[in-house]
């Protein structure tokens, strides 16, 4: 988090994008682009491999206006989630204020979500960071596969971690804001307790 | 997430900002470069100074930042502890890209009219004025109650509504 220039009051939030490969992450920041008007958003970044696959991360900045006499700004980063590409992975969790953990509810793709999971816990603590102190939502991604997961089988295979959870489909744009506005309002009203000098 | 946790936060108050934008005006005319931009290692842009006009700023910000990371984890990997300067020369453009401590990284976008080695100087001399800035600021951060945050406390979902009204 990043507050420039105090008297102008602006506030900026990362929010990162986690979770197994071909889960959704970047379907995600495709739509709230494509919604987004054009004055409230910036230039969608992807650097991703031929087959548009992330290779290190999408990104897309989002002025959101004021909240309150604070001026929000929002830079929205999806991570690779092959687990080939660990070590980017990692750099783009750095100085995260919030996650969202999109989850596959394609069955054979269980174990997936758990490792991903089980990676994003460990990176976190790769920046001194415990993973219940980070403003985190999940979202059941792919609610429309035939022989989707029931919900809980998915939120156990990540061992029921208590936190916001939002079912989405990504690819038709469902759930995507419902799932973006629970980290935001997370991340917000987290901010006032961990603020420096409290 | 507080200081204490390690998380790298940057409150950048009016002053120091003031001080920074000044340190980078300096080394814009003295090496004569199109513009200079400080930003945070997350990619956020702290200060600029110069023509930024046809520049996308926040893209930049956020591509020299993932840079640096992957250059810095190249670095360990090859046994360096650090590759801190990246420069990258165009046909019209170049740009210096520099980590300045651990927190910020300075970048200046120049073009046939600056040279190379003068930019380098400039950076150089700013990197120790940018430091002590910086440390300026952190000591403040941890004294500094001016922070008041409190509107935000009992934040709303028709709060958040409106934030994303689209
Ligand atoms: N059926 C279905 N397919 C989806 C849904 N969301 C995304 N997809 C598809 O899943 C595939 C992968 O989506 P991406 O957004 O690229 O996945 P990713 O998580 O960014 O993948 P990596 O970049 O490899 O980590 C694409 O073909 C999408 O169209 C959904 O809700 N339902
Ligand atoms: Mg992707």
């Amino acid at each position: 988090m990043t507050f420039v220039n105090y008297s102008a009051r602006e506030l900026n939030v990362k929010i990162v994008y986690y979770g197994p490969g071909l889960g959704g992450k970047t379907t995600n920041l495709r739509h709230v682009y494509a919604r987004a008007p054009t004055r409230q958003k910036g230039r969608l970044i992807s650097l991703a491999t031929q087959t548009e696959r992330t290779l290190f991360f999408d990104f897309l900045p989002l002025n959101l206006g004021t909240l309150r006499g604070f001026q929000v700004r929002f830079h929205l980063y999806t991570v690779p989630g092959q687990v080939f590409y660990a070590a980017s992975r990692r750099l783009i969790l750095k100085g995260v204020d919030g996650l969202v953990f999109v989850a596959d509810s394609n069955p054979l793709r269980l174990d997936a979500n758990a490792e991903s999971w089980a990676d994003l816990g460990r990176n976190l603590a790769g920046y001194g960071l415990r993973r219940d102190r980070v403003p985190t939502v999940i979202q059941y991604n792919k609610r429309d596969l035939e022989g989707a997961v029931p919900v809980d089988g998915l939120r156990r295979c990540l061992g029921s971690p208590g936190v916001p959870e939002f079912e989405a489909v990504a690819a038709e744009g469902r759930g995507v804001f419902e799932t973006l506005k629970g980290v935001a309002r997370l991340v917000l009203s987290n901010l006032a307790q961990r603020t420096p000098g409290r | 997430m507080s200081l204490r946790e390690g998380v790298p936060q940057l409150v950048v108050f009016e002053e120091e900002h003031r001080d920074l934008r000044q340190i980078l005006a300096r080394i814009h005319s003295h090496s004569r470069a199109r513009a200079v931009l400080l930003l945070d290692v997350n990619g956020q842009l702290v200060a600029k100074w110069g023509d930024t006009s046809g520049l996308d700023v926040t893209s930049f910000c956020s591509l020299a930042a993932s840079n640096i990371a992957a250059t810095a984890s190249m670095a360990r990997l090859v046994g360096e502890k650090d590759f801190t300067i990246l420069f990258h020369q165009g046909k019209r453009d170049s740009i210096h890209i520099s980590l300045i401590g651990d927190r910020v990284i300075l970048a200046v976008i120049f073009g046939a009219e600056a040279s190379l080695g003068m930019v380098r100087l400039r950076v150089r001399r700013a990197g120790a004025e940018i430091e002590a800035v910086l440390r300026r600021i952190l000591s403040r951060m941890r004294l500094d109650d001016r922070l008041d945050v409190d509107p935000l406390c009992d934040i709303t979902d028709q709060d958040i509504d409106e934030l994303f009204r689209f």
